[in-house]
């Protein structure tokens, strides 16, 4: 591909996915630097591909992926030297609480820590506005799947709220059993 | 239509549109008919509600994100670009035709090529890398300035140097103390002050008409002023630029920077003195040559002068900067007269117009300062707080300039109200509450404009889908069908006004409340402050009002209803109710019954508070009231005697 049909393309895709990638790759690493930088290397590793001329058909799904197998690497360096485990065996444990956030970070954080890793990608995915086809690509699940995952994370969320909610009366509920 | 109720699965696909027609048409047919399925659909809409507000909430990514990423990006692969281009030539094909000594010469001619080739790439790959390490350190500085206080002169030049028409020669004042939220900004055009910007909190400020958006993204300087070719027009688009930065202190590097990082441009740098590095940069776009310069002084990092020029055929633009003073200073050191209005006492001269509207005239007997203002911008909220919740719901404030509106719109079967209160620095220019009186059709306020949005209210259907149970205990408890159908709708009609009641109330509370922080209270005088924890009360005593009322007719119902099923020992749910799930997931974990207990008394607590302590969105509210009490039927019947005994001790 040549450079400026190169660049355009990738100017187009930073446009309507740049931001549900970044906050896909915030998700995972926490911190807004991190995020950038993997972004930011996404992007370029595709980049590089199309001038090489491969062909690539998701360009999609190829950056997310390219995130998540960089963030796990960074958390397989930081962490255990564990070589043997998959990006998401890691993913799925990765301290949510690595780096310290403002108040407005930690509710949306705390909101998906309770997920599986991913229920958080279909969520936000869902919420950045993809279509169910969409997300399925990016993701390489079957269509009929998302609207099933963002059903058990929906459910998930409300029972965290309710139990929440349920903090004061739990005990007065005690109470009122004991008097029974 | 569906024979049984909706999966999860099918109601999020519906939420989201993404049902297959046939699907879609059966599924909207059930829920037509099934306020179960509409009341689980509603939940779930608020699950998906509720993290999407705490994503709108997430600083991350920034709303320059994408501008900045792509500046970034461009500038990575420009820069690889260029690596291409010098890369060593390996996969050339070997030139196997080649003997003897024609291939020696030919390798040293190539050897020679390479060492040439690979000196000029690093030692300009070194040039290019110390003027863009020289512009980061620029930037570092630039940025570095928000951070303590400052005080800046600059002066600005703008002029053809062909002088068709005569120069523009700005002297730009800065002061910042961010520490305690102070920033002030002048614009001296020949001696005389044009334009101002001044804040003396973070919640005080003011501006004037020049300074007119200082909400929206800048554009980069060099963009902003390459199409304007008399100093005139481009003074305009530079006021404009200051105005978008008016809370912060004059930079001009972050542009520089993305000006030399984009494609094309060329960056240099010269050492004209030994304590002055001169940065250049420099692009050729749409016929227009865009050159700029800045003479930095190495000790401080900050900029002594800057020119920006343009050239178009023969026409000829330059921006001169030259920085007059730039000192740290300490906060105390700034006069704290700088942070306010500079034109106070002109504007305070002025015959300001006076409406005959008791209400203006006691909310502003005179041209207003910023505190008043603020004062005068509470007093008309608490105003719409006095009325009917309804009112609140529709109440819509815009805080931009130096312009507060508070607008709130109320429509009712009979009646249609409007109030429309705005105020500015200099005079307040019209108040007008109008009474519940009906009103001609056509409201100046539409929603069509998008400034307001008018939560509708739910419709209250005045039949609605009868359980069995329901049924039977009025039918156990009136002398006919007919009498007993009129009760039921009576029943469930009052309990949805009730309920509606209650959310709104609540919502009133929670807009109270989110409107007037602590710190925003604190700008207010005495009275307002207890005007404002009287409202409050109101309010409060309203929730609990309603809140007894509403138990008071469905507790009578509900209760023998509970102990019946509760004595027959029999669970009649269907088998994919959430209610249910949520019990057996509960006695899977281990838990004991009272955790489900408490997970119906929040049923019970959501019920009594219409529906708001689990979702505040409005929905069907009638479907809400009906879904929380389908959960006290479908429980277990010792469960049920817990939640009821809790809820009963609500009451006393």
């Amino acid at each position: 591909m040549e450079f400026a049909e190169a660049s355009r393309f990738i100017e187009e895709l930073l446009q309507d996915w740049g931001q549900a990638l970044a906050r896909q790759a915030f998700r995972l690493t926490g911190d807004a630097e991190i995020s950038d930088d993997l972004v930011q290397e996404a992007f370029l590793a595709l980049y590089q591909e199309l001038r090489r001329g491969a062909d690539i058909e998701n360009a999609r799904a190829w950056t997310l992926t390219v995130v998540r197998n960089l963030a796990a690497k960074r958390y397989r360096s930081l962490g255990t030297r564990n070589e043997c485990l998959e990006p998401s065996d890691v993913l799925d444990q990765f301290p949510a609480s690595a780096s310290t956030h403002p108040d407005q970070e930690r509710e949306l954080r705390d909101m998906l820590g309770i997920l599986s890793h991913r229920e958080q990608e279909v969520m936000l995915l869902r919420l950045d506005c993809l279509k169910y086809r969409e997300i399925a690509e990016c993701l390489g699940i079957d269509e009929s799947s998302v609207a099933t995952h963002l059903a058990r994370a929906i459910r998930k969320l409300q029972a965290a709220a309710k139990e929440r909610a349920s903090h004061l009366s739990y005990a007065r509920a005690a109470h009122a059993e004991k008097a029974l | 239509m569906l024979k049984k109720h909706c999966s999860e699965e099918q109601l999020i696909a519906h939420l989201d549109n993404e049902l297959a027609p046939a699907l879609r048409d059966e599924v909207e047919e059930h829920l037509s008919l099934c306020w179960k399925c509409r009341g689980r659909r509603a939940d779930l809409e608020n699950g998906i509600h509720r993290v999407s507000q705490a994503l709108d909430r997430s600083t991350y990514p920034p709303p320059n994100w994408t501008d900045r990423t792509r500046r970034r990006l461009l500038a990575e692969m420009a820069a690889q670009e260029t690596n291409r281009s010098i890369s060593f030539p390996s996969s050339r094909p070997a030139l196997r035709s080649w003997q003897g000594p024609l291939r020696i010469a030919a390798a040293l001619a190539a050897s020679v090529a390479l060492c040439v080739s690979v000196y000029t790439y690093w030692f300009e790959r070194d040039m290019q890398v110390r003027a863009h390490s020289q512009i980061e350190r620029f930037v570092q500085s630039d940025l570095g300035l928000g951070q303590q206080s400052l005080h800046q002169v600059m002066l600005l030049e703008l002029r053809e140097p062909n002088a068709r028409t005569a120069a523009k020669e700005l002297r730009v004042e800065v002061w910042s103390d961010p520490a305690a939220h102070r920033h002030a900004i002048r614009l001296h055009d020949a001696g005389e002050l044009v334009h101002a910007a001044w804040k003396s909190s973070a919640q005080v400020w003011g501006s004037s008409p020049g300074f007119t958006d200082t909400s929206r993204t800048a554009t980069p300087l060099p963009n902003l002023l390459e199409t304007r070719w008399t100093p005139q027009e481009a003074e305009t688009q530079l006021i404009a630029w200051m105005g978008a930065n008016a809370w912060k202190p004059l930079r001009f590097a972050p542009d520089m920077r993305a000006f030399a990082q984009e494609h094309g441009s060329e960056v240099g740098l010269d050492v004209p003195s030994p304590h002055t590095i001169r940065l250049r940069a420099s692009r050729a776009r749409n016929q227009i040559t865009t050159q700029w310069s800045v003479d930095m002084d190495t000790r401080t990092n900050r900029p002594q002068s800057q020119t920006i020029r343009w050239q178009k055929d023969g026409a000829v633009m330059e921006l001169r900067v030259v920085t007059e003073q730039e000192e740290l200073v300490a906060g105390i050191a700034i006069p704290p007269d700088v942070f306010t209005n500079p034109m106070a006492e002109a504007i305070a001269t002025l015959p300001l117009p006076v409406q005959p509207q008791p209400t203006a005239t006691e909310l502003y007997p005179s041209a207003p300062t910023s505190e008043q203002l603020t004062e005068s911008a509470i007093r008309i909220e608490f105003l719409l707080h006095h009325l009917p919740a309804d009112w609140t719901r529709a109440l819509e404030i815009q805080e931009a300039e130096n312009v507060i509106v508070v607008r709130g719109v109320t429509e009712s079967e009979n009646a249609r109200a409007v109030i429309e209160a705005e105020v500015n620095d200099i005079a307040w220019t019209r108040t007008a509450l109008q009474s519940l009186d009906a009103l001609p059709a056509i409201s100046p306020l539409s929603t069509e404009d998008g400034a307001l949005s008018v939560a509708p209210e739910p419709a209250v259907e005045s039949v609605f889908p009868l359980e069995k149970e329901l049924a039977a205990h009025f039918v156990a408890h009136a002398a006919n069908k007919d009498e007993a159908a009129k009760q039921l709708a009576a029943f469930s009609l009052r309990a949805a006004q009730l309920a509606a009641e209650l959310r709104a109330e609540t919502w009133a509370l929670q807009r109270l409340d989110e409107r007037f922080p602590a710190e925003r209270l604190a700008l207010a005088s005495a009275s307002v402050q207890r005007e404002f924890s009287l409202v409050r009360q109101q309010r409060q005593t309203a929730i609990k009002t309603t809140t007894a009322a509403l138990r008071a007719i469905v507790l009578p119902v509900f209760g023998p209803l509970h102990q019946k099923l509760a004595q027959a020992n029999q669970i009649t749910d269907i088998g994919d109710s959430n209610a249910a799930d949520a019990v057996d997931d509960k006695a899977a974990t281990g838990e004991t019954t009272i955790s489900a207990a408490s997970a119906i008394d929040d049923r019970i607590r959501a019920l009594l508070a219409g529906g708001t302590q689990l979702d505040a969105s409005p929905g069907d509210a009638l479907g809400r009231v009906l879904h929380a009490l389908d959960f006290l039927q479908n429980g277990r019947p010792d469960e049920i005697t817990v939640g009821v005994i809790e809820a009963t001790s609500i009451e006393h």
